[in-house]
C-alpha cells in the first residue's frame, strides 16, 4: 500500500524559525515623516520582544520550548500525498499537501497566535486585544491566550458577529471575550454608535477599538495582536515549510513546485520561505504564490514607491501597484489593486525568486470541489486558489509526461465558510478576462514617482 | 481559513480613512443611493440605485457574506463605501458603471485607485488616532 500521510514525531518538530530577512533586502516602510518606521513607534501596541523579531535579520531564531509545548497539540501537521486527486487527474505528478486545517481553530493562524501570546506573556502582558471579521483570527488568538493564561478581548465586526454565533462560542470556549463591534466599551465604538446606532460595523472600526483598548490601559499590561502581513508573523509561519521539508526528506522527495495562496502572505510565506532559502542558495524549485485573477497586483503591477491611499495620507511604500490614476474599465472593473501583500513576499516577486500566479474564482471552486470529492477534506475558499494552481500544474505534468513533485499548502478547512460553495453550486460565479492594453496604459502614472531601489539579495 | 481582515488581504485589515472622512477638502460626493436604501417599504425594482442591494457574496476581508448595500454604505471608506467594492462585485454585475454613474468624477477615481495602507504605517496612524480620542475624552470628562 502506498504511503498516504508522512508524519514527523513530536521530537522532530523544527526548533528554529527561518527568517527571510537574513537573505533578502527590502525597502523599509516609511512613516508620515518620510523616515522608516521605528521600533518605538509600534511599542504602544506590541511588546518589544516581538518588535525585535519584526526588525531582526538573524537567519535562524529559536522557538521557545513553551511555544513548542503548545504547538505540539496539533503539530507536526501531516504531509498528505493526494493519491486520489492524482488518480482523478490522471497525472504522473506526485502532489503533497501540508494539512494545516488540523489545528484547534482549523487553520494555520495559531502558528503565529501561539508565539505571539507567549512573547506577550514573558514581556509581562496580561491581556491581548484584536479585531476579527468572521472570527477565525479571533479564535486562533483566544486559543493561544488560553494556553498561556492571558485574557483575550476580541472585537468582532457586528455583521459577522450576528451571522456566525458559533465563532463567538468557540472563542468563549477558550476563555476569550468576544464583543460585537462597534461596542460601547471604547471611545471609537461609542462614536460609531452615536453616528449610527444600528451600524453593522466594519473592520476599520473594530481595529480602532482593539488598538484603543491596548493604548488606553495605563497599567501597560495590554497589547494588540495582528495575524498577518508583518515580518514576525511570516517568521512564525515558517514552521510549516520547515516541517514539510523534513517530511519530504524522509521519503526522499524534494518539490519541483511549491504553491500557497497569497492573501496577506502569511500562509504562502510559511510554506514557501524555507524553499526560497534553498533557491537563493542554488536549488532548483519553482515557487508560486497564487492570488485571485480579479486582483492580479503581484502578477502584473510594477514594483514602485506609491502611497497607500489616493489622498497621499499614508507614507510612500515599496509595493506592487497600478497607481492611483488607474481607472478600470467597466467590463473588468475588479482587481488590479494592491492587495495588502506582505512586503517580503512583494520583494521576492520583484526579484523573480517567486513567480506569482492567478486563478479565477470559478477555477478555484472547481478545484476545491474536485479535491473534496477525491481527498475528502473541504478546503477553505482561499485554499482553493492554491489547489487550482496545483491542478493546473498537474495537468501540465501530464501533458509533458513529467513526474513532478508538487507541494501545496492546505491553509485551512472550509467547514465554517460554506456559503461560497453554495454560490458555486448555484452557478452564480462567472469569470472575466483581463485586458493587457489597459494594464500597460496604467503604469504610465508612475513617471514622476520615486522608484524603490531594485535590491537584489544575491 | 475563512476570515477576517487579518487573514487575507483578502486578509487586509484597513484603517479607517480619517483623511477622507474628516477632511472637508475631500470631495464627499459619495452617496450612490439615498438613505431609504435599506427600507423594505421602498420598491427596489423601480429604483436603479437600489437594484443591487439585495445581492450577497462572501466578503474576503470579513470572511462572511455581506450584501451590496453593506459594501456601499457601511464599510471603511468614503461615505461607508468599501475600497474593494469594485474588486469584489465586478463578477456579479457592472459595478463600475453603477458607481461611475453615481459618484463625482473625483470620488470615482479615488474608488477606482483605492488600496489599503501598509500595516506598519496604518498602525502608527491608528495609535495616534486612539491617543487623540482618549485625550479628547479626558478633556471632556475632566474634574470640575
Amino acid at each position: 500500500m502506498e504511503v498516504r500521510k508522512v508524519l514527523l514525531k513530536e521530537d522532530e518538530i523544527p526548533r528554529q524559525w527561518y527568517n527571510i530577512l537574513a537573505d533578502i533586502k527590502i525597502n523599509p516602510p516609511l512613516g508620515p515623516d518620510g523616515n522608516p518606521v521605528k521600533p518605538e513607534d509600534l511599542a504602544p501596541v506590541f511588546p518589544m520582544n516581538l518588535i525585535e523579531q519584526e526588525m531582526s535579520d538573524q537567519r535562524w531564531i529559536d522557538i521557545p520550548d513553551e511555544v513548542l509545548r503548545v504547538l505540539t497539540i496539533w503539530r507536526p501537521s501531516p504531509l498528505v500525498r493526494a493519491l486520489s486527486l492524482e488518480k482523478a487527474l490522471k497525472t504522473p505528478a506526485r502532489i503533497y499537501f501540508k494539512n494545516e486545517s488540523v489545528s484547534p481553530p482549523g487553520s494555520h493562524k495559531p502558528n503565529t497566535a501561539v508565539p505571539q501570546a507567549y512573547y506577550n506573556k514573558v514581556f509581562g502582558i496580561k491581556k491581548m486585544t484584536t479585531e476579527t471579521g468572521a472570527g477565525q483570527w479571533g479564535s486562533a488568538l483566544s486559543f493561544a491566550c488560553c494556553q498561556f493564561g492571558l485574557e483575550c478581548k476580541v472585537y468582532m465586526v457586528r455583521v459577522s458577529f450576528d451571522q456566525k454565533p458559533y465563532r463567538k462560542a468557540m472563542m468563549e470556549s477558550w476563555g476569550g471575550r468576544c464583543v460585537a463591534s462597534p461596542s460601547a466599551e471604547t471611545k471609537a465604538g461609542r462614536d460609531a454608535l452615536e453616528r449610527d446606532p444600528n451600524t453593522p460595523g466594519s473592520l476599520g472600526i473594530a481595529i480602532s477599538e482593539a488598538i484603543e483598548a491596548a493604548v488606553s490601559d495605563t497599567s501597560g499590561q495590554t497589547r494588540y495582536s495582528l495575524g498577518s502581513v508583518l515580518n514576525h508573523v511570516m517568521l512564525h509561519q515558517t514552521i510549516m515549510g520547515l516541517e514539510a521539508k523534513k517530511q519530504l526528506d524522509l521519503i526522499g522527495e524534494y518539490p519541483d513546485i511549491v504553491i500557497g495562496c497569497a492573501g496577506g502572505g502569511s500562509n504562502f510565506a510559511g510554506i514557501a520561505f524555507p524553499f526560497v532559502c534553498d533557491k537563493i542558495n542554488g536549488r532548483q524549485v519553482e515557487i508560486y504564490p497564487v492570488e485571485p485573477a480579479a486582483c492580479p497586483t503581484l502578477t502584473r503591477a510594477p514594483f514602485v514607491y506609491d502611497h497607500g491611499d489616493t489622498a497621499r495620507y499614508t507614507p510612500l511604500l515599496p509595493m506592487h501597484s497600478l497607481g492611483h490614476a488607474f481607472v478600470p474599465p467597466p467590463f473588468h472593473a475588479g482587481g488590479l489593486r494592491y492587495h495588502g501583500m506582505a512586503p517580503t513576499v512583494s520583494q521576492l516577486a520583484m526579484e523573480g525568486i517567486i513567480a506569482p500566479r492567478s486563478v479565477t474564482q470559478l477555477s478555484a471552486y472547481e478545484a476545491g470541489v474536485l479535491v473534496a470529492r477525491s481527498e475528502g477534506h473541504i478546503p477553505a475558499p482561499e485554499t482553493t486558489h492554491a489547489l487550482a494552481c496545483a491542478v493546473e500544474e498537474a495537468h501540465k505534468a501530464r501533458e509533458e509526461g513529467k513526474e513532478k513533485v508538487i507541494l501545496v499548502n492546505w491553509s485551512g478547512h472550509g467547514l465554517l465558510d460554506l456559503g461560497a460553495y453554495e454560490r458555486y453550486f448555484a452557478h452564480e460565479l462567472q469569470d472575466y478576462p483581463l485586458d493587457e492594453a489597459v494594464m500597460a496604459e496604467s503604469v504610465k502614472v508612475f513617471a514622476n514617482h520615486p522608484r524603490p531601489a531594485a535590491l537584489k539579495s544575491r | 481559513m475563512a476570515d477576517t481582515g487579518q487573514d487575507h488581504a483578502p486578509d487586509t485589515a484597513v484603517a479607517p480613512d480619517p483623511d477622507h472622512a474628516m477632511d472637508p477638502a475631500v470631495d464627499h460626493a459619495v452617496d450612490p443611493a439615498p438613505d431609504h436604501a435599506m427600507d423594505p417599504a421602498v420598491d427596489h425594482a423601480v429604483d436603479p440605485a437600489l437594484a443591487h442591494d439585495h445581492r450577497e457574496r462572501r466578503c474576503p476581508r470579513l470572511g462572511s457574506p455581506v450584501s451590496f448595500a453593506y459594501c456601499r454604505r457601511h464599510a471603511d471608506g468614503e461615505g461607508g463605501l468599501c475600497w474593494k467594492a469594485l474588486d469584489c462585485w465586478w463578477e456579479d454585475f457592472d459595478v463600475a458603471a453603477y458607481f461611475r454613474a453615481r459618484l463625482s468624477p473625483a470620488a470615482w477615481e479615488r474608488l477606482a485607485a483605492a488600496r489599503p495602507p501598509s500595516k506598519p504605517a496604518s498602525l502608527v496612524a491608528l495609535i495616534a488616532a486612539a491617543r487623540q480620542r482618549l485625550a479628547t475624552d479626558d478633556d471632556n470628562n475632566g474634574p470640575e
